[in-house]
């Protein structure tokens, strides 16, 4: 069974073609890179998994648990049970936290035990800091990226894109990060697509299999920690070089 | 005569001088036929102030109805005072003629002497034909706890409310008072208003204002604020619903040394109104504090000008304003004027501004964390509007968490 089946999808945003032809896909309970250099098309394709409007499918489809969602609202996505943390979030003024993610949950009919989960997932995450401070505002990089992956934690999720969770983050703290996927995400049998182009989160959650897109499309697909290595060691230029992968 | 009418002529004298003078600000408002008919009916139409869509109202504005949790409270509707009274002793709560008439030897020393009675017409008619408005006076060293309510009420078409309020602070005082201003029956009418608060030694005034008004209706607070040596002056105000017209722009002197302002204010504008609201801190005594921020919501055609002021005299002085506005309708009209003076060169003087609409990613984000797009939205501007007031009780704090709730989720 598939949590997530992308079937040939082509994606463009403001009249400009970002993703050609993209297929990829996630067994339940699978953990799946995505690689690729910057610009490569990466959150594009995880905005339109989760079904941020201003992503536009062009053609393809997007399977979820054997559903198509291609046409979903993102919110009716999202409720059923698919999370992303993003890259960059926005900061938002005025909106603490805490009161955005007791919000989120009770949205989704939980009332019960969200403080002391809360409280749990924030010490985990070393953000409990964080908790009563307006969203993203003044939040270094390292804590965006914790309290991103704090409210996937938090949404319980069947599928979790995280898209950058280790980018700017120090070593401590990506070893902390990679922690606390592998026991409340991966351990709680969520499936999870995680992008990276370092690749560094990638020595502490082991991965069934990566993919690595260049320019819109995936160019390569296989065993996560030989994709990996060679990527480590050549780079994406090289290694696309080296694979006599085309451009 | 005694010193009180000889002193009362001569400020009425001035005042008379000033009926045309128009306000700096704002649009001009015909106040004759407010006045003729103010002159001409002498009674007011009966209400009843219990009446549960009366308290209704009253709640929409944070008024504690079961007054359970209040020091004290004072009702004026139109310019009938209702009920005025203190449960604190060393607290006294009083109306202006009152005050006036037993207590000038204290009150000489406050009245009109932090706002000119000619600074325009608006002022020189709440001299010469406005009626009540409260008097509180806090004696030295006496600390209220739960605040003190006033509530200016209109309720007759048309009708001309002028009060003149006065707040005195002895040395080391503390007190919170909450002001809940609307209309309830009509909204129609003219609401000028005088205010002159004084902050002792050491003491600290926190005012909170919440405003609930309806278009026919015009607004022009006056407010003049005197701050002593360590002392604290803390104001915000929201407007909820707004008027016809409002302009308003309190000026605070931070005369003594290691005193501090916060000013802020959070303004909705709907329909056509036209607000124009400003507040002023003058930075006298050495390292004094001043802080303004302000929120402008402009919906539908209205206009909304913020001002603001910070001028820095007293040697080490530090002053820093904040103002945004967020733009929910094309045809709505948002200016900020900040607007800074050192004058002498060691101050420090900051400001920050900064006008659009909601930003698309960030309403997404929330969509990808579960919420529809008017969710969204409205998660948006209520923490837009949400200035998190701090050194207020915190039963004005939930208070006035509520009301903005409950507007932002009609916008
Ligand atoms: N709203 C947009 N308008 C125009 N171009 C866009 C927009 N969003 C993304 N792009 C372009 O699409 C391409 C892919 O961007 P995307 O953010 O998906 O890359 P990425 O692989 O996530 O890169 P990184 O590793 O830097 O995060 C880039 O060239 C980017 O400039
Ligand atoms: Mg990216």
């Amino acid at each position: 069974m598939y949590a997530l089946e992308v079937v040939d999808l082509t994606v463009s945003v403001s009249g400009k073609r970002i993703l050609k032809n993209v297929s990829l896909n996630i067994k339940c309970g699978e953990v799946v890179l995505l690689l690729g250099p910057n610009g490569s098309g990466k959150s594009t394709l995880v905005q339109t998994i989760i079904g941020n409007p201003k992503y536009r499918v062009e053609s393809g489809k997007i399977i979820f648990y054997g559903e198509d969602i291609t046409k979903l609202p993102m919110e009716a996505r999202v409720l059923k049970g698919i999370s992303l943390a993003y890259q960059i979030p926005p900061k938002i003024r005025g909106v603490k936290v805490r009161d955005l993610i007791v919000h989120m949950l009770r949205k989704r009919g939980k009332t019960k035990n969200i403080v002391s989960e809360l409280e749990e997932y924030a010490s985990l995450l070393k953000v409990q800091h964080l908790l009563d401070r307006e969203i993203n505002v003044g939040f270094s990089g390292g804590e965006m990226k914790r309290v991103e992956l704090l409210l996937t934690l938090m949404q319980k999720p069947k599928l979790a894109l995280l898209d950058e969770v280790d980018s700017g983050v120090d070593v401590e703290n990506i070893a902390l990060m990679g922690k606390v996927i592998n026991e409340h995400l991966v351990g709680s049998g969520a499936s999870t697509l995680i992008i990276t182009h370092t690749a560094q989160i990638a020595k502490y959650v082991k991965a069934d299999k990566a993919y690595v897109m260049i320019n819109g499309s995936i160019k390569c697909e296989g065993d996560a920690e030989k994709i990996v290595k060679t990527i480590l060691q050549y780079g994406f230029e090289k290694c696309i070089k080296c694979l006599g992968w085309k451009l | 005569m005694n010193t009180l009418s000889k002193s009362r002529e001569l400020f009425k004298e001035r005042a008379r001088k000033a009926l045309t003078k128009k306000s700096t600000y704002g649009p001009d408002i015909d106040l004759e036929p407010y006045i003729r008919k103010h002159l001409e009916s002498s009674s007011l139409e009966t209400l009843n102030i219990r009446d549960p869509k009366i308290q209704t109202r009253l709640e929409s504005v944070g008024v504690d109805v079961s007054e359970t949790g209040r020091s004290g409270s004072y009702y004026q509707v139109d310019w009938k005072i209702i009920s005025y009274y203190s449960r604190i002793p060393g607290v006294k709560v009083l109306t202006l003629e009152d005050a006036l008439e037993n207590y000038w030897d204290v009150i000489k020393d406050y009245f009109w002497k932090a706002i000119p009675v000619d600074r325009d017409k608006y002022t020189a008619t709440v001299e010469l034909y406005g009626r009540g408005g409260y008097v509180i006076l806090v004696d030295d060293g006496v600390k209220v706890e739960n605040p003190i309510q006033t509530c200016l009420l209109m309720y007759t078409r048309n009708i001309l409310q002028a009060p003149h309020n006065i707040i005195v602070l002895g040395d080391n005082a503390e007190l919170h008072v909450i002001t809940g201003c609307t209309f309830l029956k009509e909204p129609s009418g003219i609401h000028l208003s005088v205010s002159e608060f004084y902050v002792g030694k050491g003491s600290k005034l926190t005012f909170t204002m919440i405003h609930g008004w309806g278009l026919q209706q015009h607004i022009r607070p006056r407010t003049g604020v005197i701050v002593e040596d360590e002392g604290e002056f803390i104001s915000h105000y929201i407007v909820l619903s707004p008027p016809g017209t409002l302009q308003t722009y309190p000026t605070v002197k931070l005369r003594g040394r290691d005193s501090k302002a916060y000013i802020s204010s959070v303004s909705v504008g709907l329909n056509t109104s036209i607000m124009d609201i400003g507040a002023e801190i003058i930075l006298e005594g050495r390292r004094s504090i001043g802080e303004i921020v302000s929120r402008s919501l402009g919906r539908d055609k209205s206009t909304i000008t913020a001002r603001s002021r910070i001028v820095g005299l007293g040697r080490e002085s530090k002053g820093h304003i904040e103002c945004m506005g967020l733009l929910l309708s094309d045809s709505a009209v948002i200016e900020a004027v900040p607007q800074l003076s050192a004058q002498t060169d060691d101050v420090e003087l900051t400001h920050e501004a900064s006008i659009g609409r909601i930003a698309e990613d960030e309403i997404y984000y929330l969509m990808s964390k579960g919420f529809t797009y008017e969710e969204a939205k409205s998660i948006i501007v209520r923490g837009f509007m949400s200035i998190e007031v701090k050194g207020i009780p915190k039963t004005l704090r939930n208070m006035i968490e509520n009301v903005i709730n409950i507007v932002s989720s009609k916008l």
